[in-house]
Parts: C-alpha cells; structure tokens; sequence
C-alpha cells in the first residue's frame, strides 16, 4: 500500500455535502471496531490541543445516544453528542452530530436540533484494507455556508480546507 | 467580524476566489478583472469591495489606474489555522493506523497458538 492513500482526502457533494476518505492498514471488522468501540476509541481519538477525553459514552444501536466529553487542565470541557441513525456491523453508522461549547448548560434530554448535522461512515474492503468514507450532511446548503463562515465546528473547517486546497493548487 | 471570519466569507463565492486567481499572477486594474465575467462593473467593484474588506486585495494608486494586488497575509493565517486543524485528525489517525496494527499483530499471535 502507498503512503500517500492513507492522507486525509477531503471534497465537497452536491449543496450540502462534505466528504472525507481515509485509507486503513487493516481488516474492515478492526477499522469498525475501532470507530465503535469505547476501549478502542480512547486509543487514539485524542483531542484538540491540550484537551484530553475525559468521557465516552456509545450506545450503538439505531436510536441509541452517545456523549464524548474532552476537557482542559483548567477545566474546561466541550461536548460532541448526538444520536445513531443507522447501525449495520461492520460496515455503516450514521448518526447527528452537536456541539456543545458550554457543558454546564448540557441537557442530554433535551429534543434534538432540526437543523443538526448527519454524518455517516462507510467502511469498504480495498485490497488488503479498509476505505472509510465519512460524509457530513448540513441541513441546507445555508447551514454549509454557515459552518465555512463561521469556522464553527470540526465539519465547517473541512469546508474550508477543500477550498483553500483547491485555491492553493490553483495559484500554485 | 473577526478577520478569519471575513477570510473565509471572501473565499466563499466564485467569482472572488476567480479574482483571486488572477491577482495571483499579477495586479489588474478593475476593467482587466471586469472582463472575463459576464458582470458590470458595479458587481465587480462590490467583490472588491469584500474582498479589500478582508484584507486579501490592496489598491496601489497610479495615475488615473488602481490596480489592485493580491495580499496573502490572511490567506496564510486562515491556512495555518486549518492546517492545524487538519494534523489534528492526521494525528488521530496515525494513533489509529498504530493501534490496527498492534491489534491485528496480536490477532496472529492467537492464530497461531
């Protein structure tokens, strides 16, 4: 296998759509595991700089909730929680995704955002390997814009960075 | 607005990553810019407008022209910024690509046995 396969492949589908590939080294089962198991998951999901996971909660099963909490040597925490959609071992889980900047206002019963995001994964034996496709879904193409604006959320950024990719090959 | 804010509200249209493009090869004058689009020169000048707001052109005055030019100080501040953003994940998966590995190593171990 090339290197270059295993580098983060970002793009944009359709009106509101963002999409990531990534190549893995190993069995499609392993690479799910990975992504859906809570003791795997803590192996390597760390955090923005200088945040740690502090909590991880997956229940996964299709309406099934999960939390990750990450948080600061000062304290402070922020939140990605939502709820799964669609559950098939080893190969798919959609579920939404919410932010939560301000965890002390946390609800975890509150009723979901209309407009939260959906992101599913897609894992698809390659060769010896796994290809994850990993696609987020705004609720419009206004939420999309919105995110690349504002910045706001892991999602936004990747927004921006397949643009400013497809900028900085073209000024190159 | 915080100016990666207006960097990435520029960056958002077309036409002004298309103006972009050009000033890259070198400054232009709002008619030069004006004449690949099929736009007045009023919408032009609104795209400029944006785009001086967030500091990506600067007009150089000459005689009766202003040119503008390309400024590249906010594109490599929001570049930076996401690049960042994006070892983030590169960091999270290379853990991962580490764990496959112990994982599956240990999975032959017990196949052997």
């Amino acid at each position: 296998m090339k290197a270059e396969q295993k580098e983060v492949k970002m793009e944009l589908r359709g009106e509101t759509e963002v999409v990531l590939k990534r190549y893995f080294a190993a069995p499609r089962q392993l690479v799910f595991d990975c992504h859906t198991k809570p003791e795997l998951m803590r192996r390597w999901l760390i955090g923005p700089e200088g945040m740690a996971l502090e909590t991880l909660e997956n229940d996964l099963r299709p309406g099934g909730k999960y939390l990750y909490v990450y948080a600061d040597s000062k304290g402070n925490k922020a939140g990605v929680y939502g709820e799964f959609r669609e559950v098939i071992v080893p190969e798919k889980v959609a579920n939404t995704e919410n932010y939560a900047m301000d965890m002390s206002a946390f609800n975890p019963n509150a009723p979901e955002d209309p407009n939260a995001t959906v992101e599913s994964r897609l894992f698809e034996t390659e060769g010896n390997g796994t290809l994850m496709t990993h696609v987020c879904k705004y609720a419009s193409a206004e939420v999309r814009k919105m995110m690349l604006e504002s910045g706001a959320g892991p999602d936004g950024m990747e927004v921006c960075c397949q643009l400013l990719d497809k900028l900085l090959l073209e000024l190159a | 607005m915080n100016s990666l804010d207006s960097t990435f509200a520029a960056l958002a249209d077309p036409t002004r990553r298309a103006i972009l493009m050009r000033l890259a090869r070198g400054e232009a004058t709002v008619m030069n810019l004006a004449k690949p689009f099929k736009m007045s020169q009023p919408a032009i000048s609104q795209h400029l407008k944006v785009l001086a707001e967030a500091g990506l052109i600067s007009t150089t005055i000459r005689a009766q022209e202003r040119p503008r030019r390309l400024e590249t100080a906010p594109l490599k501040k929001a570049i930076d910024w996401i690049e960042k953003y994006r070892q983030m994940w590169e960091k999270r998966y290379k853990m991962l690509d580490g764990l496959l590995e112990e994982l599956q190593t240990i999975q032959t171990q017990g196949d052997q046995k």
